[in-house]
């Protein structure tokens, strides 16, 4: 049994198993799905990850099967096997083919990341530039024990249980908290944002057409935190540029008679009561 | 002869004597007092109280009522004479080198303070398992509540406080089970020690797990609802707000972080001074280099636990504000504390485990491990690379910016020396001659466990992918696939590996191998689905699901089902063997070359009559002109392996 | 008795006590859970189905292991019964009555002083309707944040009393709305003044455990 042998058979059904496997990831639509450029931005990169963790994977996977079929003791051979304790080049090998991926795998985050936190690049390309990207629109998020609420400081700083942002335009979350830690999560927006008493955290979303999104609480917050969502008919919805416009009109009404008790729009809030 | 289990064993009259503060000390006396004194806390604590829920009482009672059961246990026998000025008596002295011959009549001493390591070892590892079977039949509630998408028998509340209860005893059972077990038993053994650096140490690290596990418990009886509603992370200023239950949870994981540091001193020193003449770092076993580069983590991580649940005892108890923005503390300060321990502790579970399959592995190989000083820098390499990726649980959070990129490559970068661990295993395996015993087959499965949750956590390292995976089933998936998959798969690898040496008796075989491929397959088929339910989108720690991953949830909690029951076959196997076969098991069944399996069985007092020179390596299967592993006698051959 | 038959006395012995405090433990659990209470329905000429919800807010229960903590009772055959888990009938129009006893203590975010969610948004306060008041006046508020209905309830103004039954001092407000329920499912409702005194925010305590100020509507 040479050793080219043991290791072109399980190189072989190596190569077959990780093309066929890469093959099909490719055709896979990974979630959350492409509503916005966030989202399509995560589901490709799930697709690379899979990839590369698939090859990996069923390489390890693959070599360690036939090993272990192939070099089990025969019953009745109680001998040892040779007293091999190291190669050099097998480990440098492999350390310096770990290191590659491993590296591969961070340029690629950290690229795709710069392209989910920069506002710049968050918008498609054609739109680096334009003067609305300058210009998010800014929902200001406000999680509480245990209900979302959201501000639009540029329409007056009305309150609304719902949210509603426009499709094709860049919007800023500002998320705060006014008590405990809780976590904003719009699954097919693609975006997550910690919402923290005294900080202001800052997301952005691209929205590329219409939908409607379901919007959950990600982070441990009390009693109801896993019925801190807006679901059902208290969905998110990204409308289109008219129909936002024309809802914001109908929402200052609606909620405009409270805004003479709301605090003043801020990055953060301290209600009181505080303590005891 | 009276029950009495007093220091070293040995029972005495009643008389007065200066080595005892009262008339006898056994497990009853000292719980009796560490009642007492935790009333008596409690009432001092309300005493301090500024609101009015009474934290101050609740934490100060759990505080002086362990240091009660403690003294009451009997570790201040020779610290207060000596506070004292007074001499201390010969008999205190004697006990701590003398130690008493195993044998089925002492029993009772497994029920007290024990200088003896192998006792010790027992002792943690009957308690920790027991814990292990506590927190599964919480997770068997946990996924009876998941089998409906509208939530099934326990209120939101309850659900919470349940999921916390089965992670942080899982915590508490991950952090102990291998380092605390096979560590102290088998640490000193295979380095050719009599006895530990701080045999006393290792007692009291000991004790404040049966301290830790009721303290936690006792909160399901306080306050509505019971248990503590942070889940295992005990977020502040959640923490803060919480109900009673809260306060148990503070102070029972502070034990057990105060209990990792303790061991690890200990291991730590017992290795670096006690080895024998002749074992070079070379000649060490893997699980000994295991050993030590674990235990830098844990001498230095949990301290910093133990402050951080202190700084929430504050503010619940006096109403500080460390953690609360208004009054200028920081809610993300919280987060920052407790991961910058969280990290490096879930490094403490799984590097055992890494010792423990390389350990195993040239045994059923029958090959020296291949490449052992690129495993040791693995290890260690982890090791140290574990303290520079902590912000990777809390990308989300609000941290500055330019820490993200950081915190990624870091992560990432720490999946070269955690895959070094297969390139031993590939290599070890390479032309050998495997045999298919029992704790083979469970290192097998630990490679290929551990192979699936290190390549997932390699998604949660990407950032962009973390934003739709954290706070998911996910992440539940990839750290269960790592700590049950890997650490605990490991335990039952080490367990019928080394079950022979530490009770005399082989674990049963038919009973092993159901117990194999019950556990193999059901784990599997428990876990894998959990990538495709947070994929989806379903968060943690929630009761309600979408309906359209109802058929999942049910398809996992079935088989959880069936995997806690593979774990009942595991304990009746157990059980069994040790208690009801009659068979003895041969001193060296596995033929391995290290060192404790030279040792008859059971393993005397002070393990060796003469400290052994060592004179060739563990590994060195297939080398025919290798020394065994000691000499005993000098000059002599060394005691036949059977 | 033989060693063997001695050990298997002891498992078994282990056994049987295993299996008892997993029952007891089990039953603790569960005792948690409360009973549900399903208002009369009724059902008007033009077929529309009707329920009543007749609810009371106390600044303190009164009995109960927590007899100080701030809770809603139900009223259930004409005695009041504490529960905070309820059963109503789907697309029903449900007339809610709930006698508030409790003082005014405020909102931590003052959006949620607006009435949303009723029919015609409002709520009648001993017959007055009521749109939006000041944050800082309710004592509580009656919520269901997955059918929008947000329904600040007035508190006492300068309250001496303590605010529960029984005190011939007491004064309480009737305040009355309605709203819709939608199709079967399970919801929860919970108030959003932190009313829980001695705990941080206001929010622990009651406000965090259900059967005081937070509870499951059961939508059948």
């Amino acid at each position: 049994m040479s050793t080219r042998r043991h290791l072109i058979v399980p190189g072989l059904v190596w190569a077959v198993l990780s093309i066929a496997a890469d093959l099909t990831l490719t055709h896979l639509n990974l979630p959350p799905g492409y509503a916005t450029t966030t989202a399509a931005g995560q589901s490709v990169t799930g697709q690379v990850f899979s990839m590369i963790s698939a090859t990996v994977g069923i390489a390890v996977v693959v070599f360690a099967v036939y090993f272990l079929v192939v070099f089990r003791g025969r019953p009745g051979d109680a001998g040892d096997g040779p007293p091999v304790r190291g190669d050099v080049r097998l480990q440098s090998g492999w350390l310096v083919l770990s290191t590659v991926i491993v590296l591969f795998a961070a340029a690629y985050g950290s690229i795709e990341l710069e392209g989910q936190v920069t506002p710049q690049l968050v918008v498609p390309a054609s739109q680096y530039h334009s003067a609305a990207t300058r210009h998010p629109l800014i929902v200001q998020v406000i999680g509480q024990q245990w209900q979302w609420t959201y501000r639009y400081p540029q329409y007056g700083g009305f309150e609304s249980p719902v949210i509603r942002i426009p499709a094709n335009r860049l919007v800023q979350f500002d998320v705060t908290s006014l008590d405990v830690i809780h976590g904003w999560w719009a699954y097919t927006l693609g975006i997550k944002v910690n919402a923290e008493p005294g900080v202001n955290n800052v997301g952005y979303v691209y929205a590329l057409k219409p939908s409607r999104f379901i919007v959950e609480c990600s982070s441990l917050c009390g009693l109801w935190h896993g019925y801190m969502r807006n679901t059902g008919a208290q969905d998110g919805e990204v409308l289109s540029q008219s129909a936002f416009a024309s809802w914001v009109k109908g929402a200052q009404r609606y909620y405009g008679p409270e805004d003479k008790y709301l605090p003043k729009f801020a990055l953060v809030y301290y209600p009181s009561p505080t303590t005891y | 002869m009276s029950q009495t289990a007093t220091l070293g064993g040995r029972s005495q009259a009643a008389s007065f004597s200066p080595r005892r503060l009262f008339l006898s000390q056994n497990l009853l006396t000292a719980t009796i007092i560490g009642i007492v004194t935790g009333l008596i806390g409690y009432w001092l604590g309300a005493q301090l109280e500024t609101t009015d829920n009474g934290d101050a009482g609740i934490l100060l009672g759990y505080l002086v009522g362990s240091v009660g059961f403690l003294v009451g246990l009997g570790f201040a026998n020779e610290l207060i004479p000596r506070l004292l000025g007074r001499p201390v008596s010969v008999e205190v002295k004697a006990d701590a080198v003398e130690l008493e011959a195993p044998s089925p009549r002492n029993w009772t001493r497994y029920f007290g303070i024990s200088l003896d390591h192998k006792v010790v070892g027992i002792q943690f590892g009957v308690g920790v398992v027991f814990l292990f079977f506590v927190a599964g039949f919480q997770a068997m509630m946990i996924r009876t509540e998941l089998l409906h998408p509208k939530g099934g028998p326990w209120p939101a509340g309850q659900y919470t406080a349940l999921v916390g209860l089965h992670g942080l005893l899982m915590m508490f059972v991950a952090t102990l089970v291998i380092v605390a077990t096979f560590g102290n038993y088998f640490v000193p053994l295979m380095i050719g020690a009599k006895r530990m650096a701080f045999p006393r140490l290792e007692a009291l690290a000991f004790w404040l797990v049966p301290l830790a596990a009721i303290i936690l418990y006792s909160s399901i009886f306080q306050g509505s609802g019971g248990g503590f509603p942070t889940g295992w992370t005990g977020y502040a200023p959640l923490a803060v707000e919480a109900r009673a239950g809260m306060d148990g949870y503070i102070v029972g994981f502070s034990f057990i972080g105060i209990a990792a540091t303790i061991a690890g001193i200990n291991l730590l020193t017992t290795i670096f001074t006690m080895r024998a003449p002749g074992m070079s770092w070379s000649r060490l076993p893997i699980f000994v280099w295991a050993m030590v580069a674990v235990e830098f983590l844990s001498v230095l991580a949990p301290p910093v636990l133990a402050t951080t649940l202190a700084l929430v005892g504050l503010d619940r108890s006096v109403q500080s504000s460390f953690f609360l923005p208004s009054n200028g503390g920081s809610a993300f300060l919280y987060q920052e504390m407790f991961w910058f321990f969280g990290h490096p502790e879930v490094y403490i579970f799984v590097i055992p485990a890494f010792g423990i399959a390389l350990e195993i592995l040239p045994v059923f190989a029958r090959k020296p491990l291949f490449g052992y000083r690129l495993a040791v820098a693995g290890m260690v390499g982890v090791a140290m690379m574990s303290w520079f990726v902590w912000n990777h649980h809390i990308f989300e959070s609000g941290i500055a910016p330019g820490l993200r990129p950081f915190f990624m490559t870091a992560t990432e970068f720490i999946s070269i020396p955690t895959g070094v661990v297969f390139l031993n295993l590939l290599g070890t395996i390479w032309r050998a001659k495997i045999q298919f015993k029992l704790p083979m087959l469970f290192v097998a499965a630990f490679f290929f466990n551990f192979l699936i949750g290190g390549l997932t956590g390699v998604f949660l390292s990407d950032v962009p992918l973390d934003v739709t995976l954290h706070g998911g089933f996910f992440v539940v998936g990839h750290f269960h696939y790592t700590i049950v998959g890997g650490e605990i798969f490991s335990l039952y690898a080490a367990t019928y590996y080394w079950f022979p040496k530490l009770t005399g008796k082989m674990l049963n075989e038919r009973l092993g191998k159901l117990h194999f491929w019950t556990a193999f397959i059901f784990f599997n088929t428990t876990f894998l689905p959990f990538f495709a339910v947070g994929y989806l989108g379903q968060p943690r720690r929630v009761p309600v699901y979408l309906p359209s991953l109802q058929a999942l949830n049910v398809w996992i909690s079935v088989n959880a089902f069936l995997f806690g029951f593979s774990n009942l076959i595991w304990l009746v196997n157990i059980i069994y063997s040790w208690a009801f076969v009659k068979e003895r098991a041969p001193l060296n069944p596995w033929n391995s070359r290290s060192l404790e399996w030279q040792l008859p069985t059971p393993i005397p007092a002070d393990n060796f009559q003469r400290i052994p020179t060592i004179v060739a390596g563990p590994y060195e299967y297939g080398n025919p002109t290798a020394l065994p592993v000691a000499e005993f006698t000098p000059g002599t051959a060394p005691v036949p392996a059977s | 008795m033989t060693s063997t038959g001695r050990k298997l006395m002891i498992v078994a012995g282990g056994l049987a006590v295993v299996v008892v405090a997993a029952a007891l433990y089990i039953t603790q659990w569960l005792s948690y859970i409360q009973p549900e209470q399903a208002p009369a329905v009724t059902v008007s000429s033009s077929g529309q189905k009707q329920a009543n919800l007749e609810l009371a807010t106390l600044g303190s229960i009164g009995f109960t292991s927590h007899a100080t903590w701030v809770a809603y009772l139900v009223r259930q055959g004409g005695r009041w019964v504490h529960s905070t888990n309820w059963v109503l009938p789907a697309h029903a129009l449900v007339h809610v009555t709930i006698l508030q006893y409790d003082t005014q203590t405020g909102l931590r975010n003052p959006f949620l002083s607006q009435v949303r969610g009723t029919v015609g948004s409002v709520e009648y306060v001993d017959g007055h309707a009521v749109h939006y008041m000041d944050p800082t006046l309710p004592a509580h508020t009656f919520s269901i944040p997955e059918l929008g209905v947000n329904v600040p309830l007035y508190g006492i103004p300068n309250a001496t009393y303590p605010g529960t039954f029984g005190n011939p001092h007491n004064t309480h407000e009737t305040i009355t709305f309605s709203f819709r329920t939608g199709g079967k499912g399970l919801l929860h409702w919970q108030c959003f003044v932190p009313c829980a005194a001695g705990f941080l925010f206001g929010n622990g305590g009651p406000m965090q455990t259900v059967g005081y100020m937070d509870g499951y509507i059961h939508v059948v």
